[in-house]
């Protein structure tokens, strides 16, 4: 795929006009300095035929995916290339390609080994950045090489089909956006029931060496005649919950232009992930309801697995699918971000809720 | 050295060895000056980050340029047009030379480089030319491995090669690996090319091989019955040796110096041609190991010399005079006494001879006839002023005594002349008569004598002659050989090199006296001593190289390759002869056996077929055996092991033809797995199958039946779509 794009050096037909120029004035002018270069042609195409082959045998292949990538930002898969042991020929200028299918992606480096011996492992990166959001498929590896002498690229497949989640991009989000959404909420500051470094009173327990003076429960202490310490609670982060509101069709949207209509819901699909990282990356429990379509529905948490849940649940979310009549059950803890793609229509259930819509999002996002 | 680094210098040197190439081919060395630079210094100037080169819109009119000069001199000599195509292509390099250094680029400047190198080719074969072809063979290969590599890691690179980073092997290993790749390759090509080269059908045209005869010739005076002066070649000679004399009795010849005789030319048909004379005649002797009298001589002083022969020899040196000749082994010869020659079949020549003869000069027979005249009155006139400057009448005297002594003055003038200086001595004849004024018009002794006194020994002897018999004087040209060097037992070594040409003149009746008109420029020819300088050295393996890229190289045809494959195969042709006879017999037996047309025919092809067809299926058989094998992990194992698993091996097989071919990767039962999404079916008996495998293929418990194999294969092929029993 890249080497079409990269290149308009064909080899072979080097060869055939070289044929072609050579032949017939080596028989017809009886020179044999011709017959020599015609030769030469020859020799160069049957060792140009047999070699890439056999440089080849005994190649194997194995991918390293990552777990995720992400929309706009450099993806890498790595391929483990090894070659069994008794070949005598060094395998060189082994280029792998990738056959990549399901998400847009401008591929910048495809894999390319300089040698590969017998008993070798080596490793070689396909790097590319994915353009659109889903399910990456990698259907087959083609590991190929045209050494020596370019006339003819041997090739090699290897499996298996193997998918990767691209995630939406993210963008940072404005703080004072986030910190709209947290005082949208029912509450403020909260503790948790775990132990933990907070201001709140949680129980006592016996004093440990080194333990800090204002951390002693005097009183208790005097009482039980042995040092008793104080435990706290453990602050809880605030909650956000992102809805994405996709209960309107992409043709029923504001928008006359189905092609922009439905820009305008992978921006609203971009604004929530981005929220979701953003408020993640804040230390506040984030959950995901996505109003409108069959797709899990993620309460406020914290942690890395959580948050890359919600951004699958968000990268694979079907926009041609039928959009089902929402349901609106969203906690009533958490401050709430309603995004919507074209422009705000405020849910009835949810009043306290911030509404984003995805268009504002964008002009936002493409100013300076 | 980086794999950049020696990519763009041995690239840079490709391209201007083929500018050399084409410089020699056109004998312009201008060429190699102005090309060459410019390709050294457009290598400079783009080289680097800091590096400036042309433009897409001025390099394209610097190829308009180009085309208009090409066409220009095309107009100019349009019989020749190769040479202007050389020079356009030599300014398209340079050019391509200063454009920026892109893959594309480079990969033009290689094809440019191959284009020069095959108009170069087709220009000129000449020794110097071939030498650089060699030398630009391993490098095109060596420029093509590492472009393949650059070009590999360009495309993988989005085809850019900018802020590439320098591409290094990773390690000893993979330098040793790689330079041993580009030693194997280049060994492997030559191989092929040597073994293609060889093999390669020739004769298609009679005019192979024609460009080596316009270019060069090998020494054929030494044995030839014909001069050709008109071939414009360049003579080469070696220091081959062709016999070892030596002298078993009798006197020494004069200063030392032997002269062994192989043919006479008198009679000349014009346009340089010279051939015997009309009236000498062969006659038949059967020689063996004792003394065979070819003629009687008077009485007089007589030697005896022991010849042998290194390779054998058409015309069969002697010495002049020769009365009695013994060879090794019976075989016939051919004697011809008016000019004293032995001729030999070259297959059953002696290769050791010894022959009897009279000292000092060649006896002649008395009636000897011979065409005396010379036609061309500029000759004429030459030879007239030659004998007014030396005090001699310009007609012989009447009075016969008068007359031998005016012929042998004349003589010795007319050497005088050949010798005085004006007249130069070279092999080198590629130049010699190439003038238009003189291309075609003039007579090639005449041009010698009268317009370009430039020649070899040939043309001394022709050029004698030519006066001689323009003035009466009975004369001929001789070729043979003049040996003066000895080994340390005291044998004369004649080589290739001591090949000549000299005159004889019918000075009295009965004799035939020597004259060697050549002058001194040919050192070894007048008793000097050999010449081992290092300038003598190098000239004589010049020699040698030239000999062998035009005798063996360029010479190389349908004639030589028939040798060579009589040489390695001496029997070849009669057995292959021998068998089409025997198949022919064979066929015929079984025609006659069955007896009826040709059904024994028929029913042999059949059995042939069926036979070549089972061989085949057993190979294939075989080679999918081998195949299971490896998949199952069994390698090395009995039958029996192997064919308790063949069904994989066939369900495997299903699988590939019904489109869902399992990767080599995927283990069956996770394939099933993936096959169950959609097929269902066909997931569940190959999951089934799987099982079955490893069961046997573990030895562990397994008592089923193989009718329940064979319903679930039944049932996969069904769900797959495809048909069991091809390739069951």
């Amino acid at each position: 795929m890249l080497a079409s794009k990269a290149s308009a050096v064909r080899p072979s037909l080097a060869f055939i006009l070289a044929l072609m120029l050579v032949l017939p004035p080596a028989f017809l002018r009886g020179n044999n300095l011709l017959v020599l270069m015609l030769v030469m042609v020859l020799a160069a195409a049957v060792l140009g035929l047999i070699m890439p082959g056999l440089s080849l045998s005994g190649v194997r292949v194995r991918r390293q995916l990552p777990r995720h990538g992400r929309v706009g930002e450099p993806m890498r898969i790595r391929y483990q290339v090894s070659r069994d042991r008794g070949h005598f020929w060094p395998a060189f200028s082994v280029g792998i390609d990738e056959h990549l299918d399901g998400v847009e992606v401008d591929i910048t480096q495809s894999a390319w080994l300089l040698h590969v011996a017998s008993g070798d492992t080596v490793h070689g990166d396909l790097l590319f950045v994915p353009k659109t959001r889903g399910r990456l498929v990698l259907d087959r590896i083609t590991a190929g090489t045209s050494f020596p002498f370019g006339l003819h690229r041997a090739k090699r497949r290897f499996g298996p089909r193997r998918e990767v989640v691209v995630h939406p991009r993210t963008r940072p989000v404005p703080a004072s956006l986030l910190r709209a959404a947290r005082g949208a909420g029912l509450d403020g500051p909260r503790s948790s029931r775990a132990r933990g470094q907070g201001d709140e009173w949680h129980g006592t327990r016996p004093a440990r060496p080194g333990e800090r003076l204002r951390d002693i429960a005097w009183r208790v202490s005097a009482h039980r005649d042995e040092l008793v310490a104080l435990e706290r609670t453990c602050p809880r982060p605030p909650r956000m919950m992102v809805v994405l509101d996709l209960t309107r069709e992409t043709a029923s949207l504001d928008e006359a232009d189905l092609e922009v209509a439905r820009q305008l819901e992978e921006a609203a699909i971009e604004c929530a992930a981005s929220l979701l990282m953003e408020g993640h990356q804040s230390g506040d429990e984030v959950g995901l309801r996505v109003l409108g379509m069959e797709a899990a529905a993620h309460d406020p948490r914290r942690g890395s697995l959580h948050v890359d849940r919600m951004m699958t649940t968000l990268a694979l979310l079907d926009l041609d699918a039928h959009r089902a009549s929402p349901r609106m059950d969203c906690g009533d803890r958490s401050g709430v971000i309603v995004v919507q793609p074209d422009r705000i229509r405020p849910l009835a259930a949810m009043p306290g809720a911030l509404h984003l819509s995805a268009r504002t999002w964008r002009s936002r996002m493409e100013t300076p | 050295m980086t794999i950049d680094r020696v990519f763009s210098w041995s690239g840079a040197a490709l391209v201007l060895l083929s500018v050399l190439g084409v410089g020699v081919a056109l004998d312009a060395p201008w060429m190699l000056l102005a090309g060459g630079g410019m390709i050294v210094a457009a290598r400079l100037v783009t080289e680097g980050p800091r590096g400036r080169w042309l433009s897409r819109r001025v390099s394209l009119l610097c190829t308009l340029g180009a085309a208009l000069l090409g066409i220009a001199l095309i107009a100019q000599q349009p019989a020749d047009p190769l040479g202007p195509i050389a020079i356009f292509a030599v300014c398209l390099t340079v050019i391509k030379c200063l454009e920026r250094r892109t893959m594309e680029n480079e990969a033009e400047r290689l094809v440019l480089s191959f284009l020069l190198v095959a108009l170069s080719a087709m220009i000129s074969v000449e020794a110097l030319f071939g030498l650089i072809f060699l030398l630009w063979v391993p490098l095109a290969i060596l420029v093509l491995l590492l472009f393949q590599v650059q070009h590999g890691r360009t495309t993988a690179r989005g085809g850019s090669q900018d802020a590439l980073p320098r591409l290094r092997p990773a390690g000893r290993r993979a330098r040793k690996h790689l330079a041993m790749s580009v030693a194997s390759n280049i060994v492997l090509m030559a191989g092929l090319i040597i073994g293609l080269f060889l093999v390669l059908p020739r004769g298609l045209t009679p005019e192979l091989s024609s460009a080596v005869a316009a270019g060069v010739a090998r020494t054929s005076a030494g044995n030839s019955q014909r001069l050709d002066l008109v071939s414009g070649a360049r003579i080469i000679s070696t220091d081959t040796q062709v016999a070892r004399v030596e002298l078993r009795t009798g006197p020494e010849p004069l200063g030392g110096i032997l002269r062994l005789r192989t043919g006479t030319m008198s009679d000349y048909s014009g346009k340089g041609d010279w051939t015997p004379s009309w009236t000498s005649h062969l006659r038949e002797v059967s020689v063996g190991p004792s003394w065979t009298r070819l003629d009687t001589l008077p009485e007089g002083a007589s030697f005896t010399l022991e010849i042998e022969l290194m390779r054998p020899l058409e015309w069969l040196p002697v010495p002049p005079g020769i009365e009695q000749i013994k060879v090794d082994r019976f075989t016939r010869l051919q004697w011809d006494a008016s000019r004293g020659i032995v001729g030999a079949a070259s297959s059953a020549a002696p290769l050791r001879y010894e022959v009897q003869a009279i000292a000092g000069d060649m006896p002649a027979a008395s009636n000897i006839k011979g065409h005396w005249e010379w036609h061309d009155a500029s000759v004429l006139l030459l030879a007239r002023r030659i004998l007014e400057e030396a005090g001699l009448p310009i007609r012989a005297p009447s009075s016969p005594r008068s007359r031998l002594t005016w012929i042998d003055a004349a003589c010795d003038a007319f050497v005088e002349h050949l010798r005085s200086g004006r007249y130069q001595y070279t092999l080198d004849l590629r130049r010699v008569g190439q003038s238009d004024a003189i291309r075609y018009s003039t007579d090639p002794v005449t041009r010698f004598l009268l317009e370009e006194p430039v020649g070899h020994c040939e043309y001394f002897a022709a050029g004698f002659t030519a006066l001689a018999q323009s003035v009466g004087i009975p004369a001929r040209i001789v070729t043979g050989f003049v040996a003066f060097d000895r080994d340390v037992e005291g044998r004369w070594i004649v080589r290739d090199r001591d090949a000549h040409a000299w005159a004889e003149v019918l000075t009295e009746p009965g004799r035939w006296e020597a004259f060697d008109a050549t002058p001194s420029a040919g050192p070894l020819l007048h008793g000097q001593e050999a010449d081992y300088s290092f300038a003598a050295r190098w000239a004589r393996l010049r020699s040698a190289i030239e000999l062998w890229w035009y005798g063996d190289v360029m010479g190389y045809d349908a004639a030589a390759q028939r040798m060579m494959g009589d040489m390695i195969f001496p029997q070849w042709r009669v057995w292959l002869t021998d068998a089409w006879r025997w198949a022919g017999r064979q066929r015929e037996r079984l025609d006659l056996f069955f007896g009826f047309g040709i059904v024994g025919t028929v029913w042999a092809l059949v059995v042939a077929a069926l036979a070549l067809g089972g061989g085949f299926v057993l190979l294939r058989r075989r080679r999918r055996r081998r195949r299971l094998a490896a998949q199952v992990g069994l390698v090395g194992a009995g039958r029996g092991a192997l064919a308790a698993v063949s069904f994989y091996g066939e369900a495997l097989r299903l699988l590939e033809r019904g489109g869902h071919a399992k990767p080599e990767a995927t283990t069956p039962l996770a394939w099933a797995e993936e096959l169950r999404v959609d097929r269902p079916a066909c997931g569940d008996a190959l999951a089934w199958l799987a099982r079955c495998m490893y069961r046997r293929r573990f030895s562990l418990h397994d008592n089923t039946p193989d009718a329940q194999v064979e319903l679930h294969m039944n049932e996969l092929a069904r769900a797959l779509g495809v048909r069991r029993g091809r390739g069951r």
